[in-house]
């Protein structure tokens, strides 16, 4: 649980500073919302990945 | 009110993160950053024992970690995790009680340098190519309805 707390740590710190020194030519929503829009993404994503490796692994056991 | 970037603040933001861009005038983004990137460097030496930033214990991964100005001059000048050094079959037998979330520390403190190099290039990019960042931000105001020069 413990790892999983440092992994959601260290996306939400990457989503906040890449908000912040990536030039948007069009933003149209506030820095808050863009940073949890990122973080979900990220998060999710990351996630999604490894439950794929999971099954992936678990076939093949 | 917004200074006009220049090379010479890639100094202070190397060394403590987020002075940089505090001392452009963009001050909410800087203590955002100084307290992201900060917060990270200093869980992650706590956590690891100050191992993170030392090369006898991480002689390729400190180099991570010296985005952050902190690592080198931290571990150089003032190596605190000497005491801790151990030599030979000594290190092998008596050096055991390394903390459960050591990786996790150095994980924090590599990603915490990192994270300010992308920093460090934000800076370097306003001063290389400030024409970039002009056209993108008049874009930016075309479509917030408001003509370049007023914001």
């Amino acid at each position: 649980m413990i790892d999983l707390f440092f992994f959601l740590l260290l996306t939400a710190s990457l989503s906040i500073v890449h908000v912040f020194v990536t030039p948007q030519p069009r933003r149209t929503k506030s820095v808050i919302n863009e940073i949890s829009r990122y973080f979900v993404s990220i998060a999710g994503l990351i996630l999604l990945l490894a439950i794929i490796i999971k099954g992936v692994s678990a076939v093949f056991q | 009110m917004t200074k006009k970037p220049h090379l010479g603040l890639l100094l202070p933001a190397w060394i403590l993160p987020g002075s940089g861009h505090f001392l452009m005038g963009e001050r909410l983004k800087g203590v955002a950053i100084f307290a992201v990137i900060n917060g990270l460097w200093i869980t992650g030496a706590l956590l690891s024992d100050f191992e993170a930033i030392s090369k006898a214990f991480h002689p390729y991964l400190v180099w991570l970690g010296a985005g952050c100005g902190a690592t080198p001059l931290i571990g150089i000048l003032f190596d605190p995790v000497a005491e801790n050094l151990l030599q030979g079959i000594q290190s092998v037998n008596t050096y055991k009680d390394v903390g459960q979330y050591n990786d996790s520390g150095v994980q924090m403190v590599c990603f915490a340098g990192l994270l300010n190099v992308m920093v460090l290039l934000d800076i370097a990019d306003r001063v290389i190519d400030p024409c970039g960042r002009k056209e993108s931000e008049s874009q930016q105001n075309e479509t917030d309805g408001l003509p370049a020069e007023r914001k």
